[in-house]
């Protein structure tokens, strides 16, 4: 074989390996099943904009900012965005582990690079299908009500759904890491999302992550709407910390566990 | 094997326990540049070993040197001049063969000709053209053994682990992957070897640990051994080219030295066989031939195996 003189790049192992992630995705159905998952709430809030037009209310700033995109739009997209977020992130560890490439690959450079990229990646991809579905709601309800939601209200509409989102992939990393299938990978997220209604009627709140939005979610509209809050002080403080660090907490432990881990098929 | 001052890689005690069982027990080798085999049964704890130096299973004890640098403190900075090819490799199915390649040659060298760098080696692997850009869930087992022994030569490493390399592959293809790897050992890189089939082992290696129950039987060149276990019949043959002229120039120069032969060497069309208790005399009288090897005939190692394995059964 007549051998090549190989040279180095600025490509870091963490860029050949994200690009690679974004490729397999976007050949995979996935993709498609994504795009449907986050056009749902769209058309939702597309029915929602119109009965608010037809109906005799007249549409302000505040209606579109409070009642239309953050009662309606992020509580309508909050559930497709975390079905969306499992099914990008269950296999991100067990696929390596069904397909048997994991060998190959974590033989080539270290897994604390490897779960960096994957964690990179699904961030990206994550934000990528939230922007997509975002400003598709700018655009509606621009074109439709010939408003513009407050920037201040739509970057942290973002960044909440984001951090919600970023939970759930935690969840399922840490699922599908520890036990190396996808199927658990999938199904304890899935199972935990809709029990989370069921924690919240036995009076087991601090066990639903949701809640934890929803009271960051109501301190945000009652500054709009009222000037003030009615959320207990204490109670917003442990939803803000639960809130931030249980996605943290949990890649952590992923990472601690990961490392300590045998690779063997 | 014999140890010297500095070896490619070096096993210090290396164990690995699996809550009472014991699969590698306290392990100590020494590596050279050459093609080195861990030849033992299923079981026997070869895979074990190279996962361990592989950085992919921890070990229980020990540790080990490749190229001079820890395996429990500089990982990174060896995975990146190694190559590996596991047993049944696997591959992202609806990724192209080349997109494999470019993946592992990114990983491991960074480069910037991945392009042309990846055509060569899915030319050399075997794989046919009209295969590269198509989806690995379409290749057969036989031309997944190709590509997996491709991306582990991929970037040029220094030292590639081959677990199984030929399982799977039809008798045909398992001559001309031999051919590729000795190949690839001529060209300088270090081959690890994990395999059961004595024969494989044999046609590449150059160097053995006959490995049982986790701790190594014998280990030394398979020439030494030979040696050691009393079997006395090599084989001459030409490791570049088939200039036929120099095999029966070797033969009439031997013919001339009887006494250094328990029998008449004899000359077939690729080699020449001969019996012989003084190997250092007819090395001598070789040393001008660069081009040919002395080593055991084919079936020695098998021999040499049986032996090792006989003595511990009558343990």
């Amino acid at each position: 074989m007549n051998s090549i003189k190989l040279s180095k790049t600025y490509y870091s192992t963490e860029k050949v390996l994200i690009s690679f992630y974004f490729k397999k995705f976007f050949k995979s159905f996935r993709v498609k099943l994504c795009f449907i998952f986050i056009l749902i709430p769209l058309a939702y809030s597309f029915i929602d904009i119109q009965n608010y037009i037809n109906s005799s209310v007249e549409i302000n700033q505040l209606i579109l900012d409070n009642s239309i995109f953050l009662r309606g739009f992020l509580s309508f997209s909050l559930i497709y965005y975390n079905i969306t977020t499992i099914i990008i992130s269950c296999d991100i560890i067990s696929e390596e582990f069904s397909n048997r490439t994991a060998m190959v690959l974590y033989s080539t450079t270290s897994r604390k690079k490897i779960l960096i990229s994957k964690i990179i990646f699904i961030i990206l991809l994550l934000m990528f299908f939230e922007l997509t579905s975002f400003i598709s709601f700018g655009i509606l309800s621009t074109f439709t009500l010939g408003l513009m939601i407050s920037p201040i209200i739509f970057i942290l509409g973002f960044f909440l759904i984001l951090i919600n989102m970023l939970f759930i992939f935690s969840l399922t990393f840490f699922f599908s890491a520890l036990t190396r299938n996808t199927v658990v990978a999938l199904l304890i997220p899935f199972f935990y999302n809709y029990s989370e209604q069921l924690f919240i009627l036995s009076d087991l709140k601090f066990l639903s992550y949701s809640q934890q939005l929803n009271n960051l979610i109501s301190f945000i509209q009652n500054i709009i709407t009222n000037g003030n809050s009615s959320i207990k002080y204490y109670e917003l403080t442990v939803s803000f910390i639960i809130f931030f660090t249980l996605p943290i907490i949990f890649i952590v432990i992923t990472f601690y566990t990961f490392k300590k881990l045998d690779i063997r098929i | 094997m014999s140890q010297s001052l500095n070896p490619l890689i070096s096993i210090r005690g290396l164990t690995k326990k699996y809550d009472k069982l014991v699969v590698v027990d306290n392990l100590n080798l020494d590596i050279q540049e050459s093609c080195f085999a861990l030849l033992g049964p299923n079981g026997a704890g070869k895979t074990t070993i190279m996962l361990m130096l592989l950085g992919l299973i921890k070990p229980t004890n020990g540790t080990a040197l490749i190229l001079g640098k820890d395996i429990l403190k500089n990982l990174e900075d060896i995975l990146i001049k190694i190559g590996f090819l596991p047993e049944n490799v696997g591959f992202f199915p609806n990724s192209t063969g080349r997109e494999h390649i470019e993946l592992i040659l990114g990983l491991r060298n960074k480069t910037k000709e991945r392009r042309e760098a990846t055509e060569l080696l899915l030319k050399w692997c075997g794989l046919k053209k009209e295969f590269w850009d198509k989806k690995v869930i379409t290749y057969s087992q036989g031309m997944r053994q190709r590509l997996g022994i491709a991306q582990a030569f991929a970037g040029n490493p220094k030292i590639v682990f081959l677990d199984e390399p030929l399982s799977n592959i039809d008798p045909l293809g398992r001559d001309d992957l031999i051919k590729k790897i000795k190949e690839k050992k001529r060209e300088g890189i270090t081959i690890i070897i994990a395999s059961h089939i004595i024969s494989e082992v044999e046609q590449i290696s150059d160097s053995v640990a006959i490995i049982d129950n986790g701790k190594i039987k014998a280990s030394d060149t398979i020439l030494a051994l030979a040696q050691s276990y009393g079997l006395n019949e090599y084989e001459i043959i030409n490791i570049h080219d088939d200039t036929k002229k120099s095999l029966i120039e070797i033969f009439e120069i031997l013919s001339s030295k009887r006494d250094l032969f328990l029998e008449h060497p004899q000359l077939f069309s690729e080699k020449i066989i001969f019996r012989t208790n003084n190997l250092n005399g007819i090395k001598k009288v070789l040393k001008k031939f660069d081009n040919f090897e002395i080593k055991p005939i084919n079936g020695t190692l098998g021999k040499i195996y049986i032996k090792i394995i006989k003595s511990k059964i009558s343990e």
